[in-house]
């Protein structure tokens, strides 16, 4: 229980807050919900499986001396691996809900992936840092790593939203590069630190240097996280229904 | 949204996960060809273990976590081993640690013909044929043959340093921490390999693998492992890491005041290398902890005459000295 409580505390938060928000007169439907949060339970172990293919069998590893090869490994694993599988779930859960006849709502998808990320960010908690990870350790994880993965979540939804209208892949192309491209910068932000040290000639410094956790990461998590409840918040439930209501009658 | 539209959706977003999957493939076979992993690096231990440490690789733990009870599973439900079916002690975390009596003995059964095996020159392999292993599990039984096969040529190689048994001795150490079941004692050894080959950065790094998951933080061996990685200090030149190893030394290692443990070991790096006097500095260290201060004094001489010696190690030396010398004098 309190393995659960350290590594989903956050995400039960940021999933009460998102609910609490849209839905003031009705509920999300649970089975929808229930489908994606099924589809993310398998994406953490297939971006582990992968990372862990990464690190064992090639040079590339997160905790390599080389500052590149630090990077790389970053972009590859947490960047263009976990944002494929957890786009990856998004679609397929997206896919099975179409097959299966069910109410698509424009805010249940979003909610979806957001659940399809909070998901995938509890289990990398638990399995993955917990053992490693003191609980202040953690506490910073829940209020910096989960608010990215949601974040991460929301565009994926926003995208999938919008490639189910437009009948476009291209949203789903944009919602890759764009999370990978995040995900990747959220991860190598203290290389990027090392590295404008080492460039503007402060090597002595970086030894000394011991910046917490949010003030090296933040400036990413935080702000995606604000403009994902910004969106969220922006369109009332209301309005989604009208919407959805204007689709079924055209 | 109409059914047109979900329908053209099935098709994108299988496209989408199909070359997103085949995108990945791709990146992986070229880091694969063109950034190809050391051949000797079986388990990253290199890159992991500069590094940071603690490692996101927690698929990896995740798995370890259900190694135990399959292997006792296994050995449960082996129907071959009804009669001498071995028992794992419940929740001590590695697979090696049989502490049942049919299993030690048989082990000392593998190692003695192993041993013969050795004696008669024949392969090794023949003294696996002549022992029934309880083991169904193919890698936990070629693990256990390498680890073995490493502690006989340890043995063999601690006897007279004989480079003939270091060859061998490097290989299944090498081998034994490679494999998945691997535990801090095959880290010890194949960091004591390397360190007797000459590889000091694969030393170094599987004695810090071995020290970071040594159970107790003392110890004969444990002490050995401190000593070892001082060693590679030396061989390295890095004089300030020696020395705060020497300084945190006798708190790890019980036995220190007993040189003849690590006499022998200094004696062939002293001979080996003999213009690295770091390694007379470390020597002589030790011994004067020992009390041994003539013999210390004269290790320190040597070092100092040296033209190899830096700056920054020959103050240290001779702050060394100087204490000794006035001990002396009084």
């Amino acid at each position: 229980m309190t393995i659960l409580l350290l590594s989903f505390w956050s995400c039960i938060i940021l999933f009460a807050a998102l609910v609490n928000r849209k839905f003031k007169w009705t509920r999300p439907n649970t089975g929808v919900l229930s489908v994606f949060i099924g589809f993310g339970l398998m994406a953490p172990f297939a971006a582990a499986y992968f990372s862990t293919w990464l690190m064992r069998e090639t040079p590339l590893h997160v905790d390599s001396p080389n500052i590149w090869t630090r990077m790389l490994t970053f972009f590859i694993a947490a960047g263009l691996g976990e944002e494929l599988f957890k786009l990856s779930a998004c679609i397929l859960a997206t896919m099975v809900l179409i097959l299966l006849r069910a109410q698509l709502r424009p805010g249940i998808v979003v909610l979806g992936c957001v659940c399809v990320a909070l998901v995938f960010a509890g289990i990398e908690n638990s399995l993955g840092y917990l053992q490693i990870v003191d609980d202040l350790g953690m506490l910073k994880r829940s209020y910096l790593a989960v608010p990215l993965h949601a974040s991460m979540g929301f565009i994926h939804g926003l995208c999938i939203d919008r490639s189910l209208r437009k009948s476009s892949v291209f949203p789903l192309v944009f919602a890759y590069a764009a999370t990978v491209f995040f995900h990747t910068l959220y991860d190598i932000m203290d290389s990027l630190l090392v590295l404008a040290l080492q460039s503007a000639g402060m090597e002595d410094v970086i030894p000394q240097l011991e910046l917490p956790a949010e003030a090296v990461y933040g400036p990413i998590a935080f702000p995606l996280l604000i403009w994902m409840m910004w969106r969220w918040h922006k369109v009332s439930e209301i309005e989604l229904m009208a919407q959805n209501q204007g689709d079924a009658l055209g | 949204m109409n059914a047109k539209q979900k329908d053209a959706f099935l098709i994108r977003g299988a496209f989408f996960i199909v070359s997103g999957l085949a995108m990945l493939l791709i990146v992986a076979c070229l880091i694969q060809r063109y950034y190809p992993k050391p051949l000797d690096d079986t388990r990253g231990i290199t890159e992991y273990v500069d590094g940071a440490g603690s490692g996101s690789n927690w698929w990896e733990r995740f798995k370890k976590k259900f190694q135990v009870p399959r292997i006792k599973r296994r050995l449960q439900h082996d129907p071959s081993q009804k009669a001498n079916r071995g028992k794992l002690v419940e929740g001590t975390g590695t697979a090696t640690t049989v502490t049942d009596r049919q299993q030690m003995l048989l082990r000392q059964r593998i190692i003695a013909e192993l041993q013969l095996a050795d004696y008669e020159g024949r392969p090794l392999e023949s003294a696996w044929d002549r022992t029934q292993m309880p083991y169904g599990n193919y890698p936990w039984k070629t693990y256990e043959a390498d680890r073995m096969k490493a502690a006989i040529f340890a043995q063999r190689h601690e006897e007279n340093y004989n480079h003939r048994w270091l060859k061998p001795f490097l290989d299944y150490a090498n081998r034994a921490a490679g494999s998945e079941f691997a535990n801090f004692e095959d880290f010890f050894w194949a960091g004591r390999a390397n360190l007797f080959a000459g590889d000091l950065r694969q030393a170094r790094n599987y004695l810090h693998l071995a020290k970071r998951q040594w159970p107790v933080k003392s110890g004969l061996l444990y002490g050995m492992t401190e000593l070892m990685l001082a060693l590679t200090d030396a061989l390295g030149g890095k004089t300030s890491s020696m020395e705060k190893r020497i300084e945190t030394i006798r708190s790890v290692f019980p036995d220190w005041l007993y040189t003849e443990i690590y006499q022998p070991d200094f004696e062939y790096f002293e001979q080996k290398y003999p213009n690295k006097p770091l390694i007379f500095m470390l020597h002589g260290r030790m011994l004067a902890m020992g009390f041994n201060d003539a013999k210390a004094m004269e290790l320190y001489r040597k070092a100092f005459q040296m033209p190899e010696l830096g700056n920054d190690a020959k103050k240290v030396l001779r702050d060394w000295l100087d204490t000794l010398e006035e001990v002396h004098d009084k």
